[in-house]
């Protein structure tokens, strides 16, 4: 009877371990495959100058919103590894938080406090709809992400170095020079690269801040899909974006960018803190930090009002979205992990061939794999439940990168060290991962759920361009109060978006305090 | 015992609710957001045909009228909607052409719609013409023309051609005054221009909301004011070169299975209750005579109508906007 049940469950590891990969290479090479055939057909409504000049300008807000987040990030970094306050762990906390944070509550922050009824407007005439709502919607989301890798790196500084740099007197240049700047080198390039692809592949802050003159290869998809069914239109920007985006995505593989949490140092000596330059510098940086984060997020909050409550809580398409999204983060979440475990059974038997694939979805834009899925599908099965298996099996596949690196590596080294002991007990996979891996390694596990969950319940670029039926999720009910302006109610269903997601965290951060 | 007798009650009346849900047919209309939003028709319409039609009259709201269009092309011939409603004059040909949607057989020898009324696809359930609106208390001398009003610094709103049947209204309307010229005319308004949006409900809302000085709508737009707010300080600016017409149309699917309630449907959308709402909520003229309008349709501008045939808009709509893409691209 033993002999049958291990017999079993190695028959059930095996079909999840092949299964696994073969249903996401699947998936990818058929997105790939349908969108080239379409590629290929003749058609001359793709106008070659507007192709070029969307192209030019996708690299270049890409470029342009990765340098300043680079920049911003590491002076973030240098005032956070320098000074201690009693917010620092918050501020720490919210750079992790800030990177799986839902792009409609940052595009709401952006556009109450930019806009034209914001406080920048009453100070300086400025137009939030264009190239630069597109910028400081980047820089928000994305800086924070770069300060947290740098604050990583700087934190790893050797007291002994700093301390001789302290009896050398080094001001804050010489810091930077012969300290940080070795330390950092390997890493601009990288993180330049990783925040380059995410603003290449960035689809909501363009589509609002966007419009015709100001568009990138991703919202020329949708447009091509979803307002004029071009499909091959759609295909030839999709194969565009995906090989540009291809190319980055290889040059950075032999960098792991996708830290999404991490721990640092809380108390480092420093040098250079007591010069008046890093205090200047370290004081600018304060202002930037209350002036581009804090007061965005406080002037939402001014911009409610009780009757805009109201009306959003009392309509019932507001819970159907919340109820809508819920559902639909949770299943896709719940498939992450299973992807996670589908892809991580083989390398417990030493086999590491599916971390490239856990990848995959960072080489592939999801929108191009969408776009190949949604063109293919759309021949035979057009319906709104299909659509919203895949709106969920594409979350997956997004979250699935991050979740993996979450969870991979202390699964493998708590497999590592228990291997031998497993091995004498002769248990088979299904024990090992149920009595041994799962409970010490159930903390990761639970942070990459989070994160899948987080990810999915943000999620507006998979829903919006496969879903056209009335059915909501709250990031496309923001969305639409956005579109007909109604700011207010759109802040609040946005407030609620951010709520769940810091409850979520909050959960997890206690549960994992409970475990400890 | 009891579980299983309460069980099979349930189901029971689980089984007569769904029953008696499926006795009332559902009549799926695809049209635009703003027709089925609260101060739309749809939910007068709504109302008033199912208190006769014994049936569940469904509004599926899609972005703007072009968007109908996209759904239909997407769907083709299994398409699920029973009636289309909100595509426009400029669309009919392209629509007709995917050969999806049936003959109606409404007798339209009554409508009073500009021109005359002939097709046997369509049926037209309102008309008006597109207009830029002002502010009169901020604008006291609006441009009189369009090349005024391109040649300006004023910030304008308009919709996006590819989505919306007013933003395809402008770019028809600049062919029709500028021909060739369209494309170096649209690159001068993009200067001004504050954004283009996917609908025209978006547009409004945010010119409404102080945002730009002038948006593209329709010369019965601030008769909504007057009568639903009481404020008479948004004005349609008149233009010299004409304005462009536009007549809102709908259609039966060659796909619904209740032919006849979807032409009891159209048969309603030009009845004189149907059209004594449209007027008031759409703001748009109404396709009859015998409706009573407000007193305020009476100071509507007079307006010199421009159109372009349907096979020219047929022909060149895609190349059109190709040329509007590349013109306003940066």
């Amino acid at each position: 009877m033993n002999e049958i049940k291990k017999y079993l469950a190695y028959c059930i590891s095996f079909s999840i371990s092949v299964l696994t990969p073969v249903l996401i290479v699947g998936l990818i090479l058929t997105s790939i495959w349908v969108l080239l055939l379409y590629w290929s057909q003749d058609s001359q409504s793709v106008s070659q100058a507007y192709l070029f000049k969307i192209i030019r300008f996708s690299i270049y807000q890409a470029a342009l919103s990765s340098l300043l987040s680079v920049i911003v990030g590491f002076f973030l970094a240098r005032f956070l590894v320098r000074r201690n306050f009693f917010a620092k762990p918050f501020v720490i906390a919210c750079l992790n938080a800030s990177f799986t944070m839902p792009v409609m509550v940052v595009i709401i922050m952006v556009v109450l406090f930019y806009g034209h009824s914001g406080l920048i407007q009453s100070l300086i005439e400025f137009n939030v709809y264009g190239f630069s709502g597109i910028l400081i919607a980047h820089v928000f989301l994305n800086a924070p992400y770069c300060a947290r890798l740098y604050l990583n790196v700087l934190s790893s500084q050797k007291t002994a170095l700093m301390q001789q740099a302290a009896l050398l007197q080094f001001n804050d240049y010489f810091c930077f020079k012969y300290l940080d700047w070795p330390l950092l080198k390997p890493i601009i390039l990288p993180s330049f690269g990783f925040i380059f692809l995410i603003c290449f592949n960035s689809f909501a802050i363009v589509k609002i801040f966007g419009s015709n003159s100001i568009t990138t290869l991703e919202v020329a998809i949708y447009h091509a899909i979803k307002h004029q069914f071009d499909i091959h239109q759609a295909s030839i920007y999709a194969m565009y974006q995906f090989s540009i985006g291809f190319i980055v995505a290889i040059s950075l593989l032999r960098f792991n960018a996708i830290k999404l949490y991490s721990f640092s140092k809380s108390k480092v000596f420093r040098a250079d803190k007591n010069y008046l330059s890093a205090k200047i510098i370290d004081t600018l940086v304060v202002l930037v930090l209350i002036c581009f984060w804090c007061l965005p997020f406080i002037w939402v909050f001014k911009k409610l009002s009780v009757a805009s409550i109201l009306k959003v809580f009392n309509h019932s398409t507001f819970y159907q979205a919340l109820f809508n999204s819920i559902w639909m983060a949770t299943l896709s979440s719940i498939l992450v992990l299973f992807f996670c475990l589908g892809l991580l059974l083989r390398p417990l038997q030493n086999k590491k061939g599916n971390d490239i694939i856990a990848m995959s979805l960072f080489f592939f834009p999801a929108i191009v794999v969408a776009s190949g899925l949604y063109i293919g599908l759309k021949a035979y099965w057009f319906d709104t439940p299909i659509m919203l298996c895949l709106v969920i099996l594409m979350n997956a596949l997004i979250a699935l990168p991050y979740a993996y690196n979450v969870i991979r590596q202390p699964v493998k080294q708590n497999y590592d060290r228990y291997k031998p002991l497993m091995q004498s007990l002769d248990m088979s996979l299904y024990y090992q991962i149920k009595m041994v891996l799962l409970p010490i390694s159930i903390k990761p596990v639970v942070l990459a759920w989070c994160f899948s969950w987080v990810i999915a319940f943000g999620d507006f670029s998979m829903i919006a361009l496969m879903i056209t039926d009335n059915f909501k999720t709250l990031p496309l009910l923001v969305y639409d109060r956005l579109g007909t302006h109604q700011l207010q109610e759109a802040a609040v269903t946005a407030l609620v978006l951010l709520s769940i997601t810091i409850v979520v965290y909050y959960i997890q951060e206690k549960w994992n305090h409970a475990k400890d | 015992m009891k579980k299983l007798m309460l069980s099979i009650a349930v189901i029971a009346l689980s089984v007569i609710t769904v029953a008696n849900a499926e006795t009332k047919p559902t009549l799926k209309v695809y049209t635009y957001d703003s027709f089925v939003s609260e101060w739309g028709p749809g939910p007068q319409i709504k109302t008033a045909f199912e208190e006769n039609c014994a049936c569940i009259l469904e509004f599926v709201g899609l972005a703007d009228g072009v968007s109908i269009l996209t759904r239909l092309k997407i769907e083709g011939k299994d398409s699920r909607a029973d009636v289309v409603l909100g595509l426009d004059n400029n669309l009919m040909l392209e629509t007709k052409d995917l050969n999806v949607l049936a003959q109606h057989n409404v007798d339209t020898s009554m409508l009073t719609v500009p021109g005359g009324w002939t097709d046997t696809t369509f049926v037209p359930f309102d008309w008006g013409y597109f207009a830029f609106i002002y502010d009169s208390e901020k604008m006291a001398t609006p441009p009189k023309s369009l090349n005024e009003l391109i040649e300006s610094d004023l910030s304008v709103l308009y919709q996006d051609p590819r989505t919306s049947t007013p933003g395809l209204g402008l770019m028809l309307w600049m062919q029709a005054v500028y021909g060739d010229k369209t494309a170096a005319k649209y690159k001068t308004l993009a200067t001004h221009t504050l954004t283009v949006t996917p609908d025209w409900w978006g547009a409004y809302e945010m010119f409404t909301s102080g945002e730009a000085d002038m948006v593209l709508s329709y010369s019965t737009s601030p008769a909504y004011h007057v009568v639903a707010e009481g404020v008479t300080k948004y004005k349609a600016a008149a233009f010299t070169e004409g304005h462009y017409q536009q007549i809102e149309v709908a259609a039966i699917t060659k796909n619904t299975k209740q032919p006849e309630l979807a032409k009891s449907f159209l048969e309603f959308l030009i009845s004189k209750k149907a059209q004594t709402i449209i007027p008031v909520t759409n703001w748009m003229m109404p396709v009859r005579s015998d409706v009573t309008l407000p007193e305020i349709f009476s100071e509507v501008i007079e307006v010199e109508p421009l159109l372009i045939d349907d096979e020219t808009v047929k022909a060149n709509r895609q190349t059109w906007i190709n040329s509007w893409l590349e013109a306003t691209a940066k």
